[in-house]
């Protein structure tokens, strides 16, 4: 599928699976101080996005400015980091179900791939304000029912995790990117947009795996998780947001306002979410309606 | 800035009509037939689709640790077996005490206690028998049950109220 001229298209520039001749460590005091690193930075070099570190345009910005960024680059950091062990623990899930190698080797490949958005993260926040932080511990949590089918758990679970957060992900990335003229900024988004395209591809490849394995008990189940998995990325939509205005030179750099980005996920719902699953006979219940207009403008 | 939301609107629905052919569409193979597989079912229609409830669950307390009550099960039961043999110890002690005393005593009152201590003993090595062999039971079931649930345990606790993981936009 990645080898469609359509999908070089979407990408841009990027070889999904390229190597990233100009790769340089990225965040080098996130890193073990031992002969590991070799092997993490060949991990790491995989995609064919150049990073133009040097030609960030942040010095033009007001401290303010530069502050709001340096949090929303931190949190960003922080979920990408979270994300290492969302995938960790799907695989878990996957491994139990008997899932297709193709869709092992990509969860886990996910994982890597968000240790490398973290890494960019944490360096775009050390652009703003000059510090070398770390994300925070933390471990992902997803829901567990020992009682369900291991086919349903896996599949309830990628729905969460890849069909609708790293959908909803490709889309405000990819509304973002068009915003976004800060060549470091612009170069970050991408990277990662071009990432998350396949993990989300990932989920609605197992979804319709599933399906044909599993026929109408996993639909059921699908349909049972949809609210809850909708409710989920909401979640994460709905939160509060660091202190400081979202200027116009600040959108420059890849931000967009919480009610945006309502806007964006609400289309993506209406025009993403549930034709995809309408398509595959799963119900979507009141998705249209509880992520309509009236939450759209709600903040 | 008040624009912003038709601003929004516009790249949201051109984000998404490229996620739509990029991601969904190709992912889940849209327009191409299903693979067949013999045992199963091929899955349902859009339009049998019947609406249901799309409210989340509402949130509920963890349930409680039931492995924990079964491991506390197990380890009561360990130790009832435990103090049963203890009890068998002690009666063996006594009855050795009294086989010993027995032989030491001369007058016949003594020789009466010693048997009376023997006697008692004795009667009371059948009783601490049987219980032990109940206890034993006790705790075996009590093993079964916590291995039982031990096999459904997973590497991590239920959540009630999941998280997304969006990129975090703004």
């Amino acid at each position: 599928m990645s080898s469609d001229p359509d999908d070089a298209l979407e990408l841009g520039d990027i070889e999904p699976q390229g190597r990233d001749d100009a790769y340089e460590p990225t965040s080098p005091w996130w890193l073990s101080g031992t002969p590991l690193e070799s092997e993490h930075h060949r991990l790491m070099r995989r995609r064919t996005v150049n990073i133009p570190w040097a030609e960030t345009t942040a010095d033009k910005l007001a401290a303010p400015e530069r502050a709001r960024l340096a949090a929303t680059w931190m949190r960003r950091s922080e979920a990408e980091y979270m994300a290492v062990s969302t995938f960790s623990v799907l695989a878990i899930d996957l491994v139990a179900a008997n899932a297709p190698a193709d869709v092992l080797s990509l969860c886990l490949r996910a994982g890597i791939d968000e240790v490398r958005h973290a890494e960019m993260c944490l360096r775009m926040a050390k652009i703003y304000s000059g510090a070398e932080n770390l994300p925070p511990p933390g471990m992902s949590s997803l829901p567990d029912d020992p009682d369900r089918p291991k086919l349903h758990q896996a599949l309830a679970n990628t729905m969460l995790v890849s069909c609708v957060s790293e959908t909803y992900a490709t889309t405000v990335l990819s509304a973002t990117r068009d915003l976004t003229t800060d060549p470091v900024a612009l170069a970050v988004l991408t990277s990662i947009y071009s990432d998350e395209v396949m993990h989300a591809r990932l989920g609605w490849g197992y979804l319709r795996h599933a399906i044909e394995v599993g026929g109408e008990g996993v639909i059921q189940a699908a349909a049972e998780m949809l609210p809850r998995a909708l409710r989920g990325v909401a979640n994460v939509v709905e939160r509060e947001r660091p202190i400081g205005d979202v200027t116009d030179a600040v959108r420059t750099h890849g931000l967009m306002t919480p009610a945006e980005e309502r806007i964006i996920y609400s289309t993506c719902v209406r025009e993403v979410l549930v034709p995809g699953f309408t398509a595959l006979g799963i119900p979507v219940g009141n998705a249209l309606e509880d992520y309509g207009d009236a939450w759209a403008r709600a903040a | 800035m008040a624009k912003l939301p038709e601003l929004a609107s516009a790249l949201g629905r051109a984000s998404a009509s490229r996620i739509w052919r990029t991601v969904v569409v190709a992912g889940a193979m849209l327009g191409t037939p299903a693979i067949v597989h013999a045992d199963t079912k091929a899955p349902a229609k859009p339009t049998e689709a019947k609406p249901q409830e799309s409210k989340p669950a509402p949130p509920s307390d963890p349930p409680p640790p039931a492995e924990v009550s079964k491991a506390d099960a197990a380890k009561a039961a360990k130790d009832a077996v435990k103090a049963v043999q203890a009890e068998i110890k002690a009666n063996d002690k006594a009855l050795a005490d009294g086989k010993a005393a027995l032989k030491k005593a001369k007058a016949d009152a003594d020789k009466a206690t010693a048997q009376t201590t023997i006697d008692d003993a004795t009667k009371h090595k059948d009783e601490l028998k049987q219980k032990l062999a109940a206890a034993q039971a006790d705790s075996k079931k009590a093993n079964d049950e916590l291995a039982a649930e031990n096999a459904k345990k997973r590497p991590r606790q239920t959540v009630s109220k999941p998280m997304g993981r969006g990129f975090i936009l703004s």
